[in-house]
């Protein structure tokens, strides 16, 4: 009996193990975890790695090209671009986690009520998603923050509550693929709550597609702030922020090319590192994808 | 079906009436008197009443929105707070430059999506199937404002191959129209290259499986028209539906892409009325994007059913 219960319990570690060497044989995904830390690490340690203040202007070494000094050049107010991108990396990362965390926090409940309850909640809940997928995700974001008034914060409330329809879906669908198993039946039948069943039974079992979905999104809500940013829609002028430092830099293109190209650089750097990260949490539970 | 069309317009007109909803609640998002939120803060009492009046803003919201649903079905979405200029016609001046280069973008995207994407899956896991994916993984991730900037800094301003900024209409110069276009067309189509390749590669790689492709190898249809005929066509079905999802995609790129190369189309209508505080504009805008997307679906659904009997009488 003893032996029996010690081998039950081995085979989620065993499983775990086995997830995360696979996870690990895949270059491509370690890689992409590797950039998302390392932007992370100097998302944390700005105020210590930053060689100079992202915010004092001098404006005598204005549009300083790349040398030892300022390792990615100055910008048309004499600012370091280094130290400026060093900065902007909190609020990217940031604005990424929070876009997708207000999707799943209301995305993932109204899926699952829809899938579990079916019928006329579903028809009515899916067809208000219907209609918010019917517009495209950036033109609604715009409008929104530009109604909200330009700042970060809006502009993550604006992206976030477009991201809100694509987890109710995906959801969804789950629930609806998850909820005929037996062990659902058997969790009924024992009389747990369609809270329960919901949230335990159904959603942990759901979870894989959301967790990978989700961890794709970080990467595109990070692009979607940058092009808020972009059009002006982003935090409010001297704050460090990726999207802005292009905005301003892309006056000066043929000038000081390396005030837009480097900012740029790094969000294409994250968002890739997000994406393929995603593709390896998928492949590692649905390596047939 | 004729009854399979009717289902799915009658199904259309619920999600529409939705749209409608969220393009009138839009601007009740924001605290306060919209007229404030139109009009900016330091707005004048004056203006406030004035544009209360025009919009009919003092009126209760559900005859608002009886109005607002009533023009709307006229194809009246209101006029500019500019220049008095009717939104309908406004949309229809800027209309031909995005529809031109959306359908360049997604022209040249098959262009290159569908050789890459039929490799790549003739050919899985070799050189062509890494360049497929590292070309994936790049249309992905790459900012397009940047990957404009990028290439109107190589071709544009240090080699000259390409006239960067503006427009040119197609009745005054061919040559010239498609100058401008060359540039924003390549960033409009790379995330759909991305997309397309490798739905197809995914696709064609199962349906090279199936038991008709040893049928037909086995009957000695030549290699080439196993792969064409009787594996692209049956793979193309998915890649329909993906392109039809990417519209709303694709509008939002149209935003970013015009905004930056000055083409006069819906993207910079958008854009500028954002700058210019034309909240008309900008509504009658998103509406008309969010009633092209849907269409886009219908569309596909259609295409879906017509290839496919089978979904018609699910």
């Amino acid at each position: 009996m003893a032996v029996i219960t010690e081998s039950v319990k081995a085979v989620p570690i065993s499983n775990r193990h086995r997830a995360v060497r696979r996870f690990f044989k895949n270059r491509l995904a370690v890689v992409g975890l590797g950039v998302i830390l390392f932007f992370v690490a100097m998302a944390i340690l700005a105020p210590v790695i930053a060689p100079y203040s992202p915010l004092a202007a001098h404006f005598s070494q204005a549009f300083h090209a790349p040398t030892a000094r300022h390792w990615l050049g100055t910008d048309e107010l004499g600012r370091d671009v280094l130290s400026r991108i060093i900065w902007g990396a909190r609020g990217s990362l940031i604005s990424g986690l929070l876009i997708v965390a207000l999707g799943v926090a209301v995305g993932v409940p109204l899926g699952l009520i829809a899938g579990y309850f079916g019928g006329i909640v579903d028809d009515i809940l899916m067809r208000v998603v219907d209609a918010a997928l019917a517009f495209p995700g950036l033109v609604l974001a715009l409008a929104m923050a530009w109604i909200l008034g330009p700042s970060l914060g809006h502009a993550i409330i604006a992206i976030g509550v477009v991201t809100i329809p694509q987890f109710a879906r995906i959801t969804r669908g789950q629930v609806l693929e998850v909820k005929g198993r037996e062990y659902v039946e058997a969790a009924r039948c024992v009389g747990a709550s369609p809270f329960r069943i919901m949230f335990h039974h159904i959603l942990l079992n759901a979870a894989t597609p959301i967790i990978v979905v989700a961890t794709l999104n970080i990467g595109g809500a990070i692009l979607s702030v940058a092009s808020l940013s972009f059009l002006g829609l982003g935090p409010p002028p001297p704050a460090p922020n990726w999207g802005s430092m292009l905005q301003s830099g892309s006056q000066y293109l043929t000038l000081a090319p390396w005030i837009s190209l480097f900012p740029g650089l790094a969000i294409f750097l994250v968002v890739l590192g997000f994406n393929t990260l995603g593709d390896g949490i998928r492949d590692v539970f649905d390596p047939n994808h | 079906m004729v009854l399979f069309v009717l289902r799915r317009l009658v199904n259309l007109i619920p999600v529409a009436f939705l749209v409608l909803i969220v393009t009138f609640s839009l601007i009740h998002v924001a605290p306060g008197n919209p007229a404030y939120t139109i009009l900016g803060e330091q707005a004048s009492p004056t203006a406030v009443r004035l544009l209360d009046q025009k919009m009919g803003l003092n009126h209760p919201l559900v005859s608002q929105f009886g109005t607002y649903v009533a023009s709307v079905l006229h194809g009246n979405l209101g006029s500019s707070l500019l220049d008095g200029q009717s939104v309908t016609s406004l949309i229809i001046t800027r209309l031909p430059v995005t529809l031109e280069l959306s359908v360049l973008a997604v022209a040249l995207s098959l262009l290159i999506a569908l050789p890459t994407g039929i490799l790549a899956a003739y050919r899985p896991n070799t050189w062509i199937d890494s360049v497929s994916r590292l070309l994936a993984l790049l249309g992905a991730a790459i900012p397009n404002f940047w990957l404009a900037l990028l290439l109107v800094y190589v071709f544009a301003v240090t080699l000259r191959w390409a006239p960067s900024l503006g427009w040119v209409p197609l009745n005054v110069s061919v040559l010239g129209n498609l100058g401008h276009l060359v540039l924003p067309t390549i960033v409009l189509a790379l995330p759909l290259v991305a997309i397309t390749s490798r739905v197809l590669r995914g696709e064609l790689l199962e349906v090279m499986h199936r038991i008709y492709i040893q049928v037909a190898r086995a009957k000695g249809v030549k290699e080439w028209g196993v792969v064409m005929h009787h594996g692209v066509r049956n793979a193309l079905i998915p890649v329909v539906t993906v392109i039809g999802l990417q519209v709303g995609g694709l509008l939002g790129g149209v935003v970013i892409t015009e905004s930056i190369f000055s083409l006069p189309g819906m993207g910079q209508l958008v854009v500028n009325a954002i700058f210019n505080r034309d909240y008309p504009v900008l509504q009658g805008s998103v509406l008309f994007m969010a009633l092209v997307v849907l269409l886009a679906n219908l569309a596909v659904d259609l295409i879906y059913a017509w290839v496919d009997p089978r979904i018609r009488y699910n």
